[in-house]
């Protein structure tokens, strides 16, 4: 296998893996913020501008 | 196109537009609009910064070069720029992070030199901004693809950004870049895969295709290599970069998405680039501009295709509404307030940005009929943005004392002007060149034949700033003892 050939396919992987993992963080992330919101009562995510 | 292909797509407009209405009903004034309050978290700040850096002019022009030149395209067109990334978010991000109230880069400008250089930085901005190239694209995507008539194509795709980002701001912008993200670099990748099993593997790839196309430096003179490295220090004083840095929830979530940007960057201009060597070694005949959208909606199936399509059109909207938010809030915030109305208040701000994203806009589409390649227009908008903001914001971060107001005044006109000159130059003397797909002018120097490309506006300009601001310093008063920052 030729370096451009890994490389083409580390990219297809990096492609596709990283940023489902990314969205799966920020969905985690609007979890936490719902879950804060809901037990202060508060106005929103960040209300208290600590997001 | 299938059926099933056109609902995807339709679905996808549909559902940037339900979360522009989700999130209008949340702003709360110009702050949030604008920098989304300063609680961006270290995801969505990946999302963000990756799409809306990734326009329809870096996808299809960095194909563009890979389907004439091959891999010169990642090696000399993209990959300055991660260096350029990496540089900024060490050093850059941190000092800009400190000031607190600073919602745009020619804030940065006006709290160093006054109203003048933040003016004419916001000028700049403005030109730098405008996604004309995005709006023009999704207009020629669309009839191209799905048979709708220009006009329509433009004002459906362009019309669906600018009305979420009109009504929800940067929150908007960045929660529709978190799907577009998703979308725009699973698609490729997987169309990058299936493209790659239909040629016959890497070696049937290169074997198709002229050993320069191998050659990392191609065959571009060594002047335009230098022009594309320079572009990269658009970086430093990049206005999509300053807005989201300022939105951040701190300096450590910049540090680390961009980080993972730069890796997944360098993965989306590298399969960009085997795409683009991909149409060449069909030998399809396409418009250059166009060789990645072709060989790619052949290499997929149905249902994927739409995918795609929405990735593709995802790639143009995420940049559409953050640089028009950037554009409009250039004219109402950077221009109007502090030349017009220095007392302009939260509700005003915000109203006015959502008039200039209209404004624009409407900019974007006269200016694109300009330009005949995507790359040039690129270079061009880069050069605009460089040659009157980097020396003064480098010079006002990092100089041990503060520089001389009449200094950034001084180096961001001339810049900006030298820029603008020089392409006017070469656009009345030279002749647009189909070999290289931009303006030449050749001219005798000294009495020697030279090719003065228009993109060489940087290598005038940038020394032009520079000399400028050392007179500034030389000939202008000191700033006022005690004055901000």
């Amino acid at each position: 296998v030729s370096a451009w050939e890994l490389w083409t396919w580390v990219s297809i992987s990096v492609l596709v893996v990283v940023p489902v993992v990314v969205f799966g963080w920020f969905l985690r992330d609007v979890a936490q913020w719902t879950g804060r919101r809901e037990r202060r009562g508060g106005d929103g995510p960040g209300s208290d501008g600590t997001g | 196109v299938h059926p099933l292909d056109l609902a995807i797509v339709t679905a996808y407009m549909a559902g940037m537009l339900g979360i522009g209405a989700y999130v209008a009903g949340r702003i709360t004034g110009f702050r949030d609009y604008f920098i989304a309050g300063g609680r961006m978290t270290t995801p969505l700040l990946v999302c963000t910064l990756v799409s809306t850096y990734y326009g329809l002019d870096v996808l299809l022009g960095g194909s563009e070069v890979a389907y004439q030149e091959g891999v010169v395209a990642w090696f000399f067109y993209a990959r300055p720029y991660y260096f350029a990334i990496l540089v900024a978010a060490l050093f850059v991000a941190p000092r800009l992070k400190r000031h607190r109230d600073a919602l745009s880069l020619p804030d940065i400008a006006a709290a160093y030199y006054g109203r003048g250089t933040q003016a004419t930085i916001a000028a700049a901005s403005f030109l730098y901004a405008i996604p004309l190239m995005a709006i023009m694209g999704i207009g020629v995507l669309l009839e191209t693809v799905l048979d709708i008539p220009f006009v329509w194509g433009v004002a459906i795709g362009a019309g669906v950004s600018v009305a979420y980002t009109l009504l929800g701001g940067l929150v908007a912008s960045a929660l529709t870049d978190t799907v577009q993200f998703t979308l725009m670099c699973v698609t490729l990748g997987i169309a990058a895969a299936l493209e790659l099993r239909a040629q016959g593997g890497w070696d049937a790839l290169e074997a198709a295709l002229p050993a320069t196309f191998l050659n990392p430096a191609g065959t571009y003179p060594v002047w335009i290599l230098v022009v594309f490295g320079l572009s990269a220090l658009s970086v430093f004083v990049e206005p999509a970069f300053y807005q989201r840095i300022f939105a951040a929830v701190s300096y450590r979530a910049v540090l680390v998405a961009l980080g993972i940007g730069v890796v997944l960057w360098a993965a989306f201009d590298w399969i960009v680039t085997v795409l683009g060597m991909a149409a060449a070694a069909q030998g399809l005949e396409v418009d250059p501009t166009y060789a990645l959208l072709t060989v790619t909606m052949d290499a997929l199936p149905v249902g994927l295709t739409g995918l795609f399509l929405a990735g593709v059109i995802a790639v143009a909207m995420s940049t559409i509404d953050s640089y028009l938010l950037i554009a409009g809030g250039n004219l109402a915030y950077d221009l109007y307030r502090p030349l017009a109305r220095p007392a302009m208040s939260g509700d005003e701000a915000l109203r006015l940005t959502r008039w200039g994203i209209g404004v624009a806009a409407v900019v974007s589409v006269v200016l694109a009929l300009f330009f005949s390649t995507i790359v040039s227009a690129w270079i061009f908008m880069s050069t605009m943005l460089i040659s009157a903001a980097l020396v003064p914001l480098m010079a006002a971060l990092y100089l041990p004392r503060r520089p001389r107001p009449a200094a950034g005044l001084a180096s961001s006109v001339a810049g900006l002007l030298s820029a603008l000159a020089f392409f006017v130059v070469v656009n009345v003397h030279g002749a647009f060149d189909e070999e290289w797909s931009t303006t030449i002018w050749e001219a005798t120097l000294f009495g020697r034949e030279v090719a003065i490309w228009q993109e060489y506006a940087v290598l005038v300009a940038l020394p032009v700033s520079l000399l400028a601001f050392a007179a500034g310093q030389l000939a202008g008063r000191a700033p006022a003892p005690g004055a901000r920052p």
